[in-house]
């Protein structure tokens, strides 16, 4: 079967949109540090060696 | 590239990067601190306080938790101090205005050490900002061991999440005073400081996967929602790095992070499904729209129809599921 190749920006989003964890708007520096831990990122780089003949 | 000679020391000799390490333990096998360290771990394994009377008199009001925050930022702020290169084996964080060390964490549950900067802080409000009241699930005891302020305790009353009815009662911050935020329902904000505010603090995470959310405190409006687990937010931007290196590979796994968790994290993860494999998202999605007391089956269903609408093959496919359903 011939499926079609979909593009994310045009599927829609729900009603509410969900930031990523800890951003919050305008937030009291002051109280900042409970729940705002770091998101975690580990990015694997595949470091391809081109094939010499 | 710059590298700092102070840095470039630990290259021979990296001792003052585990140094921390020596410090915690010995102060974690203290007498005083060790049963406390082990009524942490339980409740941050789901123990009620109630079960953990050293850690309760610890955040209780009165001087108990000053003297202990005493004989703890002894350690570590002192330690921190001397070597600023140390590797403290918990979170240690300054912004300018909130200086915070992890003194100990175990498992959801962590006591820290606070410090708010009065000046810094009054200088970094801004007068043009609506007074926001943010909730993060989430429980927080909290006792000043030092400073004064004064603040309200902010409590939702209303059980729509897309409205809040804010009800608030004044604090004033004293050395000993001692407080509670059930965060998901409740939040704190700050007045006036004098000076500088120090707390002890003990904190749990949730247990429950429920996102954060910030309301207008004058109308009650929802302003803005994020994640309840850091781990939906992981996902979801490794999510986009595979659609980008276009690893169709990883369509499977996609379509198993939309089957369960947070509905605004499974909608994400069908969406990226459908990007990175249309075949595999849209039997996701379809298997999302079916189940009627599923909270994503309306979006589902509503997308599956337009989809389904835009591509022919689409709508064989959903009539083949079906049937095979």
């Amino acid at each position: 079967m011939n499926l079609p190749k979909i593009d994310i920006s045009s599927l829609p989003d729900l009603d509410v949109l969900t930031g990523l964890f800890g951003s919050l708007k305008h937030f009291d520096p002051g109280l900042a540090g409970s729940n705002d831990l770091i998101i975690v990122l580990m990015v694997y780089i595949y470091d391809t060696t081109p094939i010499l003949n | 590239m710059r590298i700092d000679p102070a840095i470039a020391k630990l290259v021979a000799d990296p001792a003052p990067l585990f140094g921390a390490g020596e410090a915690v333990r010995g102060w974690s096998e203290d007498p005083a601190v060790a049963p406390l360290l082990a009524e942490l771990g339980r409740y941050g394994s789901g123990t009620a306080l109630s079960e953990c009377p050293g850690l309760s008199g610890l955040i209780a009001a009165g001087a108990e938790g000053a003297g202990f925050a005493r004989r703890a930022a002894g350690v570590a702020a002192q330690h921190l101090r001397a070597e600023p290169l140390a590797l403290w084996p918990w979170r240690h964080f300054s912004n300018g205005v909130l200086h915070s060390v992890t003194i100990a964490a175990d498992g959801d549950a962590s006591l820290s050490l606070a410090v708010v900067d009065g000046a810094p802080w009054f200088a970094a409000r801004d007068p043009l900002v609506p007074d926001l009241a943010a909730f993060q699930p989430g429980t927080l005891h909290a006792v000043v061991v030092g400073g004064t302020a004064s603040g309200r305790i902010m409590r939702n009353r209303s059980d729509d999440p897309a409205r809040a009815q804010i009800e608030s009662q004044p604090i004033a911050f004293a050395p000993g005073t001692a407080f509670t935020i059930a965060g998901e329902r409740e939040a704190l904000a700050l007045d006036a400081i004098g000076g500088l505010l120090m707390t002890l603090r003990l904190y749990r995470r949730p247990a429950g996967n429920v996102p954060a959310r910030q309301y207008d405190v004058a109308s009650g409006m929802l302003v803005h929602q994020a994640a309840g687990e850091q781990s939906d937010s992981r996902a979801e931007l490794m999510m986009a790095l595979l659609r980008a290196m276009e690893r169709s590979d990883a369509a499977p796994a996609l379509a198993a992070l939309a089957r369960s968790g947070a509905p605004p994290a499974r909608w994400q993860a069908l969406r990226e499904c459908l990007a990175l494999d249309s075949a595999a998202g849209f039997a996701a999605l379809v298997e999302v729209a079916a189940q009627a007391d599923d909270p994503l089956c309306a979006p589902a269903r509503s997308l599956a129809e337009t989809l389904a609408a835009q591509h022919p093959a689409l709508a064989r496919m959903r009539e083949e599921l079906l049937c095979r359903a």
